[in-house]
């Protein structure tokens, strides 16, 4: 099982590749590991994909997990109010 | 706007906030607090704690918590303030400045666990002995306008009921206290599509205290459907109430089409969300930006939930009306405010710089004409003046940051000195030039430290003078005659002159027999290395700081003075410039040279008569000033101009005033002129020079030196002065 590493920066130049990524992990079942530790820059498009993993692995009773968010990462999280859908939630 | 830009302005705040809290804990400290001054510190600290949870300070934000939770104690009346307790908030308030300040990476992160524990012992105590702890308070529907009670955004998203994040729904978090603004934020897909970025507009809601109370993620895809340049989810954020519904609307002044968004008071707005069918968000854009409190009046009819008691809260909003309308008055003069870029305002000065010069050279170029009494050169020198001031005007600020610093300063020397000081701070709205501001601090921090220790007393010594012994420092700043006049006065002991006198003889600054009077003796103590300290402390007594002092205030273009009466007290009195970019200065002709002396140090200027003349032994003549002998100084011989006239009868006398050297003349050929000038750095453009401030162009292109009368005088009649008294 390996996990998917956020690119530094998660822009739409980025997201595709990712977004593909994560839907065969979703497609054969695996669970989404998902390591945002590299993530520096992040931005709406970023959390959404990341909210779009979570609803589909969910619908799929597949494993979202986000892992070893960056500050970046965990604040625009925090910020947006999403901590508790991500899995970020103290 | 990036996130360094909200950064800054977060700082920006931090420091708006600090001062406001910091002049609330005075006034309790002092007895002079009211249930607003309580109010006005908790919502300070709010604000910043706020912003730290925003921005991941968390150090600050856990201690702002600490503190605030004690203030709401206070607020609610279960904790009555007391010396102790005043004294635990002026230390949790210091720290929590020096919170601020690790942010902005200028010092350590301070070490808070002393009083961090006391803070919650405080809170503990009030817990113990209240009806219920501080969460209760929190939770507790009479909660005033106005005051929300938890910026913590982790711990409030945190605290959204679980099922209103669950995918799927469109989430409302329980309740929301019902004097806030509710704000649906949603972006549209063309922000994203044009390169905008929505999240930066959330973080700056956060700022203004904005908590997320529910996220839409309903419309987010599959991820095969998974669109980058889409946007997805809808915000809802609380904001207090306190923030008026200009400042929210003005977040988003500038993003066109890219975000719709809907203010409204938290009663309609919950109705809203209560609708099966909700109002399209688009519904109420910036577009439309009505007062949302009339809004609240006009809400729909109440749902069948609520019939009885929706006309008991009706009134609500109404009543919310004179409270908002309060805020409001400030907030819309703040709301007519822009940041400016440092650097842009200095271009603008620099442009009306080079205007005043090139207007100058339009004059000389008319007056070599025989046309130098058109009527438009007045209005240009009227207008160029006026634009001048305007534009100095922008990079005025009030002192009063710097003042807000000598509060603390004494507060750390009472607890250092055992001695007890009461402040007062008097101007402190003066403005004057940023740089002028920025580069006060140091010296005012000396003067402060040395009227503490050397100037006040300890309260036994006070006491057995018939004083009170509480000591008073007085920190004042005016505008007087185009320069701004700071005074520190305290109401000690007075300068011991015998002992000044002596450590200077000691020294071998002064001779043992010199003749000095009281003011002289006075200055000695800006002389560099001079300290009568009998131990050197960690206060002062260095012997370094009151010249540094001096030289701090020349290098600004001012002068410090000081008035020292024997048990009554000392005043140390700045006399600054407004601004050190122009200045007013007589332009005088010295043989072959054409020079500008800075008005500051005119006092007149007279053509003697040959009786008003009366020569020294020493080549050197003095002029009868009413009374008054004073030395005549040839300006020609400092500065080696050539075919300057000699005689003194033959020429125009200038009676100038200096820091430390008394009164003197200079002679001079002639007065050309009385104007403007720019200044312009000698020691940047060329190199230091002995007597010469700096340099300007004049009209006719040429340049023109700037004297340095301080030290012209005192390199001919030394620092104790010469005066003779008829």
């Amino acid at each position: 099982m390996s996990a998917i590493i956020l690119p530094a920066t998660m822009d739409k130049v980025s997201l595709p590749p990712l977004a593909r990524e994560m839907a065969a992990l979703c497609d054969k079942g695996e669970a989404m590991l998902v390591d945002g530790s590299k993530v520096s820059r992040v931005g709406l498009a970023g959390l959404q994909l990341l909210v779009s993993a979570a609803r589909e692995a969910k619908d799929r009773s597949v494993e979202f997990k986000l892992m070893q968010a960056s500050d970046e990462l965990a604040g625009a999280v925090s910020l947006s109010g999403l901590d508790t859908l991500l899995g970020l939630a103290a | 706007m990036t996130n360094e830009d909200i950064l800054q302005i977060f700082f920006q705040e931090c420091e708006e906030a600090l001062g406001a809290a910091e002049q609330g804990l005075i006034d309790c400290r002092e007895g002079n607090a009211d249930d607003e001054t309580v109010n006005s510190i908790f919502r300070a600290v709010h604000s910043i704690k706020g912003g730290a949870g925003a921005f991941g300070f968390t150090a600050m934000q856990a201690f702002t918590h600490k503190f605030e939770t004690v203030l709401s104690f206070v607020r609610d009346g279960v904790l009555p303030l007391g010396d102790g307790l005043n004294n635990l908030m002026l230390r949790a308030f210091d720290l929590l400045a020096d919170h601020c300040a690790a942010a902005r990476g200028e010092g350590p992160t301070p070490d808070d666990v002393a009083v961090s524990a006391e803070l919650e012992a405080q809170s503990a105590a009030a817990e113990s002995g209240a009806s219920g702890p501080a969460e209760t308070v929190e939770e507790a529907d009479d909660v005033e306008p106005g005051i929300d009670l938890d910026f913590d955004l982790d711990s409030l998203i945190g605290a959204i009921d679980g099922d209103a994040l669950e995918i799927g729904d469109s989430a409302v978090a329980g309740t929301s206290p019902s004097s806030e603004w509710l704000v649906d934020i949603k972006p549209l897909a063309g922000s994203l599509k044009n390169g905008s970025e929505p999240l930066l507009l959330v973080r700056e809601v956060a700022l203004l205290g904005g908590r997320c109370v529910s996220v839409d993620v309903d419309r987010t895809p599959p991820l095969a459907e998974f669109d980058p340049e889409e946007t997805y989810i809808v915000w809802r954020f609380a904001i207090p109430a306190d923030v008026t519904e200009a400042q929210i609307r003005e977040i988003f002044d500038f993003i066109g089409d890219d975000v719709e968004i809907r203010v409204l008071p938290a009663e309609t707005a919950v109705e809203t969300v209560a609708e099966p069918a909700p109002a399209p968000l688009a519904e109420v854009t910036q577009a439309a930006p009505e007062p949302a409190p009339v809004k609240a009046v006009e809400a729909p009819a109440p749902t069948p939930a609520a019939p009885v008691a929706k006309p008991a809260e009706a009134p609500k909003p109404v009543a919310a009306v004179p409270a908002a309308e309060g805020n409001r008055k400030v907030t819309v003069a703040a709301g007519q405010t822009i940041r400016v870029d440092l650097a842009k305002l200095d271009r603008l000065i620099d442009t009306v710089g080079e205007l005043v010069i090139a207007q100058a050279m339009m004059a000389q170029r008319l007056a070599d004409l025989g046309m130098s009494g058109v009527d438009e050169l007045g209005m240009l020198d009227q207008l160029t003046r006026e634009l001048q001031d305007s534009a100095m005007s922008i990079r005025a600020q009030p002192i009063g940051s710097v003042f807000s610093r000598v509060p603390r300063i004494v507060r750390e020397l009472e607890a250092e000195t055992g001695k007890r000081v009461r402040v007062e701070v008097v101007g402190e709205q003066t403005e004057l030039d940023k740089t002028v501001v920025e580069r006060l601090g140091e010296p005012l921090t000396h003067l402060i430290r040395n009227a503490v220790d050397h100037g006040l007393e300890r309260p036994e010594v006070r006491e057995a003078a018939g004083k009170p012994a509480e000591g008073v420092l007085r920190v004042s700043a005016e505008h007087r005659s185009g320069r701004i006049l700071i005074s520190i006065a305290d109401d000690g002991a007075g300068i011991n002159r015998e002992r000044v006198f002596a450590k200077a003889v000691e020294k071998g600054l002064i001779a043992a027999d010199a003749q000095l009077s009281n003011e002289e003796i006075d200055n000695l103590i800006f002389a560099p290395g001079f300290s009568t300290a009998a131990t050197i402390s960690n206060i002062s007594g260095r012997g370094v700081g009151m010249d540094v002092v001096r030289q701090n205030v020349k290098d600004l273009g001012g002068r410090i003075s000081i008035q020292s009466t024997p048990g009554q007290g000392s005043v140390f009195t700045l006399a600054l410039p407004l601004t050190l970019a122009i200045s007013d200065g007589m332009i005088v002709s010295v043989g072959d040279q054409t020079l500008v002396v800075p008005l500051t140090h005119v006092v007149e200027s007279l053509r003697p008569e040959a009786s008003d003349l009366r020569p020294m032994g020493n080549g050197r003549n003095m002029l009868d000033v009413r009374g008054t002998f004073l030395p005549i100084i040839p300006v020609d011989t400092q500065l080696r101009a050539e075919g300057a006239r000699k005689k003194p009868e033959e020429s125009v006398l200038i009676v100038v005033e200096t820091e430390g050297s008394g009164s003197a003349v200079l002679q001079v050929d002639g007065i050309l002129d009385q104007r403007q000038f720019v200044i312009k750095s000698l020691e940047s453009n060329y190199k230091p020079v002995p007597c010469v401030a700096g340099a300007t162009i004049l009209g006719d292109g040429k340049v023109a030196l700037i004297l340095d009368v301080d030290m012209l005088v005192s390199s001919v009649v030394g620092g104790a002065g010469m005066r003779l008294v008829a």
